[in-house]
């Protein structure tokens, strides 16, 4: 398989102490409790990988269960030439398996008929995640409602939606870059908490 | 790296400032370490939460429009207008309804069909495990995940938009309701991604109804399962 051969310099120098490096070789062994265990470390991370991208929770949901059965699949076939590479190797076969969906989507948009036009439109409306998103959203109001300033919201919506950067933002609003960094770093705080909450309430 | 120099990193990912070799190299670095991927989940949390926020303004927020016809409406002139539209299409209704009660009768005639659950799947791995008791089973990659996925087959009546409701049942079931509106799929499912802490094993009453509440509530027990 050519995605086994991951460079031997890809290999971290600490790659040895990492628990990770020894599931590539029990994998190969046959230890099914590998498995289970290279699920649970990775198909969190990928999953977000996945999702960062394509913006589909559903695809990137079917992807990171696809990448996480081919890694397996390898695996048990071969081992990796550099155990220490097997988030790279991860890596490599999300992408993968992101760019060729993204090109079968591409392929089948090239005719933009009313059938794809309706499934886009279906997309955008898909209530997939919809609790998930109402109890985000519900979270980060509690958090935009709390900040003290509607400056303060404001910092929150040019940084991340607009993206526009730190120094563009200091000047359009006439902030110290310290004010700027404690309304992000309160934010962020507030809403861990509101989500450490949460997880507690549901149990 | 100190911690700013990594908020600094997970917000410039988080809002694609990277660039494709670092945004790779940092990607490998999440995928092994938990707390970096927790901090990140975190930034895109409040991004994506900004942007659904951007997309559903708070109920209660009213917007400019609304001040407009508010204003107008404490007006002398503005409420005789209410008053008189009012007055008007209740009158209009009332001869339709005379008239039409035919029509009116043959609608009420459709709740005598009710929705059809017939398939009820609780599985990140849909297609693998299906469940038509209405039983479900919880996977541990369910509970790592963070999400759970539920799906409901509904084969009468096609309607645009139902009401899902899910309540735990039981003692020490101390969770709150999720109520959410839901459109069916391509295939006439219902789907719900629901955080799988939520989904935890025990009984939950499911509750699905039409928005427009034209057919009665379809309700039913789903009991999970702890393990395979």
């Amino acid at each position: 398989m050519g995605n086994h051969s991951i460079n031997s310099t890809d290999q971290a120098p600490d790659a040895v102490d990492n628990p990770s490096v020894l599931l590539s070789e029990r994998i190969h062994a046959g230890d099914r409790s590998a498995e289970t265990e290279l699920v649970q470390q990775f198909l969190r991370p990928t999953l977000f990988m996945l999702q960062y991208r394509c913006k589909n929770p559903a695809q990137a949901e079917d992807l990171a269960q696809d990448a996480m059965a081919i890694v397996i699949s390898h695996l048990r076939k071969s081992p990796l030439e550099n155990p220490g590479a097997l988030p790279k190797y991860i890596r490599q076969i999300a992408m993968n398996l992101f760019i060729g969906e993204y090109r079968k989507q591409q392929r089948q948009q090239t005719s933009a008929d009313q059938t794809t036009i309706e499934q886009a439109v279906a997309e955008q409306a898909s209530s997939y995640d919809s609790v998930v998103q109402q109890q985000r959203a519900s979270a980060v109001r509690r958090v935009l409602a709390e900040l003290p300033k509607q400056r303060d919201r404001q910092i929150l919506r040019l940084f991340y939606l607009a993206e526009q950067d730190k120094d563009e933002i200091c000047k359009r609003l006439k902030l110290s870059s310290a004010h700027f960094d404690r309304v992000l770093y309160r934010a962020k705080q507030r809403l861990r908490k509101l989500y450490v909450q949460e997880q507690k309430k549901n149990g | 790296m100190t911690n700013t120099d990594q908020q600094r990193r997970i917000d410039a990912y988080i809002r694609g400032k990277l660039d494709p070799k670092s945004a790779a190299d940092f990607e490998e670095e999440y995928l092994q370490d938990a707390e970096l991927l927790a901090e990140l989940e975190l930034a895109y949390a409040l991004k994506q939460g900004l942007l659904d926020e951007e997309y559903q303004p708070e109920i209660g927020i009213r917007p400019a429009w609304w001040q407009k016809v508010r204003n107008s409406l404490l007006q002398p002139a503005g409420a005789f207008v209410a008053t008189s539209a009012i007055v008007v299409s209740t009158l209009a209704f009332t001869v339709l309804y005379q008239s039409r009660s035919d029509l009116l009768m043959d609608q009420q005639g459709l709740t005598a069909f009710q929705p059809d659950v017939s398939i009820v799947t609780f599985s990140r791995l849909r297609s693998a495990r299906e469940n038509t008791d209405f039983s479900a089973i919880i996977s541990p990659d369910q509970l790592t995940s963070g999400l759970a996925i539920l799906e409901f087959e509904i084969d009468w009546p096609p309607k645009p938009v139902y009401q899902v409701k899910i309540a735990a049942q039981g003692q020490g079931q101390q969770l709150e309701p999720i109520v959410v509106s839901v459109k069916p799929d391509d295939r006439g499912y219902l789907v719900l991604a629901v955080p799988a802490t939520y989904m935890k094993a025990g009984d939950y009453q499911i509750l699905i109804s039409t928005a427009d509440n034209e057919v009665p509530k379809q309700e039913f027990s789903l009991r999970v399962n702890p393990t395979f």
